[in-house]
């Protein structure tokens, strides 16, 4: 075993596919010419057939199908269909989730998988982390099954690598992000929720001879009524009680400052967004600056909300980000944790109570 | 008292002829001699013409040195000091049997002549496995003060056994520097273009690119061309001659590493600059002088541009990146202008949605922290499909196994991409905490020369690499022709290494098969036959594993690539 892991058999194969499909002869395989380019592609072949012989039957059979494509007459890109099966009939992953949660930092990690109980999964052979719980819910008769994991690094463009790895071992009915967001005080405190109906990404523009012109793009759940969470009333339910309990549990040197009495976070549903960059928020006026210029709903500002959704593109998701900061160059201390600790336990609360699966009769 | 004789050796390899003495070593001799001889005056004889060893000397018999080198005549009689200068040559050129034989020389004329001071000039200090470091062993031995009357130099200031000033040394240093273009060209062959599938984020949106680029194994090169730019560009033209180099570069420790070093050989103040954090009053003396790692598309500098004047700093008129890697990087846009060191090295840019890698569904490599030792299946057959296939050229006899019928050039594998092949071969060691003091020991075979020689610059020296002949590891039974094989360099590397313990025997092939190459030079190193030799292997590290995934019957084995044969 090479140190530090191996490539996976599935990116492995879809990446020799490419070459096979890429370098097809022209003619089909009766014709093919003893001679070198014949041979070089036997041993392509080859090298496919050992890499993808322990993908699971039904993804097999699936990119199996290319390699007939890659033998027979030529017919265009055939590589361009390897990324774009329906998503209901690309069977890559070997296990239904009805919900996969994606966190960034370890404390929005731990916060998740404390918040559902989850417990590791050893049948994943890659270094990423998958921990698997289930939870009730009012509107399904079976528990909800639920994967969480975590991305290596930061940022939009990190986000998409750990999805499609998740993706390559569970097939989600949805996805949602969750974690910790700078939010824009007036709108929101610290610890709060904000569950955005709309993603803008600020970072686009364009040069001019005059100065930038910014170009921002927004994007949106697929869902209008975001899967129940249009209906649902946090105020009703456990949350307000569960998230005190867990700030009276905290440890006194861990327990952030608050100025009531007990930690009641909000949670905001309608009419917010969130802008999403690459920029770590320290000037504490950017989040001011985008409401005025480009959208006054904004509550929250993160960096990876926008990679999030345009990696799940075609697919349910939604985003839960609990308020940490202000984005000014003050960082309050210990709300890291306990933002983090909001949003999982709101997401939680969410799927018990309001969350409409897709074969529910709300739905 | 009579004056010191003072003789320097000009000494080339693998010339063809010999050559004038170049007016700046002549200088350089002129600098060193009264520093060596504490301003006592000395007579000081040059050279007109080089000495020289072809390469087929080099090859054949580059024991020749002992026979070109003739101490002055009155060494028996006077104080002499000897210069031996091989600093001009690139160092890999430099064999370890050819450096065996100038240490033998070295310290035969030490004994022989006791009023003799010699210095050795070298372009890089041998790692201490090399057995040029013969010399210290027998010098130590001796029973005369010989060590009183030696010192080693490298052209990057290193030192062994006498004591310049740390100024002195500092000046021999810069003193020694190639000219900009070599400086260059040794910049460009030691960054390492790494294949994958990275993703950036821009100005236009998400993009993809298939290199991402590390100059890491570059901080030499980069640390005297920072000296030699800011001494040209920067202090002639910001006030008093006062700036600091302020470096910006992500995952790149080493680069400012270099910048501050560059720094202190300038006596000018360093700082590196976080984007996040900003950089205070306090940490800057006199105008800025930015030096970048890498710029893509020219967003980050902007940035680092536009802060820095917002704080009014005052910046100095032109910045330096050592890697521009966007075909359209609008290089003068700005002031400062932006100048690179090395351009032409594109990361060939997409955007995301025309990315082929994306369209297929493999997942971004996120450099540094999530890379393959192994390389993926994409970026092999990306340069597999580049490559002729040919018959096996070399491999065991015939008895032991088989030649492959067909099998990649690796001969231009690792031309075109051995940077980053020998770039993943130091990951793996990383990773196993074997990188320091290796020894690759590999059989004499020409195309896996070619590797070696892209790990010594990507490793900057710091290893050695032993190969065995063929004739050698196919002898059945071995013991015979390894006797008959005594003075033979490999032989006496070996030997040397056995009185060592603590080097990381690494073995490097181009292919394995059957394990039949692996287990001879196993059984060479190690049998009680050849205890001279007596070393432990830590790692069998072959580029492509043609094993059809049968295990390693001897050791640890870590292929770059498995690719199974019809």
């Amino acid at each position: 075993m090479m140190p530090g892991g191996e490539e996976s058999p599935h990116e492995a194969s879809l990446g020799l596919l490419y070459h096979l499909l890429r370098d097809k002869d022209p003619k089909g395989l009766d014709e093919l010419d003893p001679g070198e380019h014949a041979l070089r592609r036997l041993i392509l072949l080859a090298d496919y057939a050992w890499r993808s012989y322990d993908l699971a039957p039904s993804t097999k059979a699936h990119l199996d199908s290319f390699v007939i494509d890659a033998l027979a007459a030529d017919r265009g890109r055939p590589w361009r269909a390897l990324g774009s099966a329906p998503p209901g009939t690309k069977p890559v992953s070997t296990k239904t989730v009805d919900v996969a949660i994606l966190t960034i930092l370890l404390e929005e990690f731990e916060a998740t998988v404390t918040a559902f109980g989850a417990l590791p999964t050893t049948s994943a052979r890659t270094s990423q982390p998958f921990y698997e719980a289930s939870v009730s819910c009012e509107h399904s008769p079976e528990a909800l099954s639920v994967v969480i994991t975590k991305a290596a690094r930061p940022l939009n463009v990190h986000a998409a690598a750990p999805l499609a790895r998740l993706r390559e071992y569970y097939r989600p009915v949805i996805t949602i992000l969750v974690g910790i967001a700078a939010g824009h005080p007036g709108k929101v405190s610290l610890g709060d929720v904000v569950v955005p109906r709309n993603v803008l990404y600020y970072e686009p523009a364009r040069l001019t001879a005059t100065g930038l012109q910014l170009r921002p793009e927004h994007t949106a759940p697929p869902d209008p009524y975001l899967y129940g969470f249009d209906l649902y009333d946090a105020d009703a339910g456990p949350f307000g009680d569960r998230m005190g309990s867990h700030f009276a549990e905290l440890p006194i040197d861990r327990r952030p400052q608050i100025e009531s009495d007990a930690f009641q976070p909000a949670v905001h549903g309608a009419n917010t967004s969130i802008a999403s960059g690459e920029v770590v928020l320290r000037d504490g006026s950017l989040i001011g600056a985008l409401r005025d210029r480009f959208d006054e709903k904004i509550h929250a500002v993160d960096q990876e909300s926008y990679g999030f959704a345009e990696s799940s593109r075609g697919t349910s998701w939604l985003i839960f980000r609990g308020i940490s900061d202000y984005g000014d160059p003050d960082q309050p201390r210990g709300w890291k944790r306990l933002a983090a600790a909001s949003a999982a336990h709101c997401l939680r609360d969410f799927l018990e109570r309001g969350y409409l699966p897709a074969n529910s009769s709300g739905f | 008292m009579a004056e010191s004789i003072i003789s320097p050796f000009y000494v080339r390899v693998s010339q063809i002829s010999s050559e004038p003495v170049p007016q700046h070593r002549k200088d350089t001799y002129a600098w060193l001699a009264p520093k060596l001889l504490d301003s006592r005056p000395g007579i000081l004889r040059q050279a007109s013409n080089s000495i020289y060893l072809t390469a087929e000397q080099m090859r054949q018999s580059p024991s020749a040195i002992q026979n070109l080198l003739r101490p002055p005549a009155e060494a028996s009689s006077r104080e002499c000091l000897i210069i031996l200068d091989l600093a001009d040559n690139p160092y890999h050129l430099l064999r370890e049997i050819f450096l065996y034989h100038v240490a033998d020389t070295v310290v035969r004329w030490l004994r022989q002549y006791e009023r003799c001071k010699i210095v050795v000039l070298l372009p890089l200090m041998p790692p201490s496995s090399s057995l040029f470091w013969e010399i210290d062993r027998s010098v130590r031995s001796g029973s005369r003060d010989e060590v009183g009357r030696l010192a080693v130099l490298a052209s990057d200031g290193e030192y062994r056994y006498f004591f310049l000033a740390a100024a002195d040394l500092n000046r021999y240093r810069i003193s020694q520097m190639l000219s900009n273009d070599d400086l260059r060209a040794q910049l460009r062959s030691r960054i390492v273009r790494k294949r994958g599938h990275y993703a950036f984020a821009g100005r236009h949106g998400i993009h993809c690119s298939r290199f991402f680029f590390e100059t890491g194994a570059a901080d030499r090169q980069i640390g005297d061309l920072v000296v030699r730019w800011a001494e040209e560009k920067i202090r002639p033209h910001v006030r008093g001659g006062r700036f600091t180099l302020v470096s910006h570069g992500k995952h790149a420790q080493r680069f400012h590493e270099a910048v501050a070093g560059a720094a202190a050989a300038l006596g000018s103040k360093f700082a590196e600059l976080d984007l996040d954090t900003g950089l205070g009053m306090d940490q800057v003396d006199g105008a800025i002088a930015l030096v970048l790692n890498v710029v893509h598309t020219g967003d980050t500098y902007k940035k680092i541009i536009s802060m820095l004047r917002e704080k009014n700093f005052h910046l100095a008129p032109e910045a330096l990146t050592v890697l521009a890697v966007d075909e359209e990087l609008p290089h003068n846009y700005a002031q400062p202008r932006l100048s690179p060191l090395i351009s032409d090295l594109p990361r060939l840019k997409v955007a995301k949605d025309e990315c082929e890698q994306c369209v297929i569904g493999l997942p971004h490599t996120d450099p540094p922290d999530d890379e393959l030792v192994s390389i993926r299946a994409f970026d092999m057959w990306d340069i597999l499909r580049d490559s002729p296939f040919h018959p096996e050229p070399y491999g065991p006899s015939s008895r032991l196994r088989p030649r492959l019928p067909l099998v990649p050039d690796m001969r231009q594998i690792f031309s075109r991409h051995g940077d980053w092949i020998a770039h993943k071969i130091g990951l793996l060691l990383a990773k196993l905490e074997i990188d320091s003091d290796v020894v690759f020991i590999s059989p004499e075979e020409p195309i896996i020369d070619t590797l070696t020689t892209r790990l010594s610059e990507i490793r900057q020296n710091r290893q050695i690499a032993i190969q065995i002949p063929r004739p050698v590891l196919d002898a059945e039974p071995m013991v015979t022709e390894v006797r008959a094989n005594r003075n033979e360099e490999w032989h006496r590397q070996l030997r040397h290494l056995g009185e060592q313990d603590q080097q990381n025997i690494v073995l490097l092939d181009e292919f394995v098969r059957s394990y039949s190459t692996a287990r001879a030079m196993v059984n060479l190193l190690r049998s009680e036959e050849f205890s001279e030799f007596g070393m432990r292997v830590k790692a069998y590290v072959p580029i492509v594993d043609f094993s059809n995934g049968s295990e390693s019957p001897i050791m640890k084995t870590y292929p770059l690539y498995r690719l199974p044969l019809p």
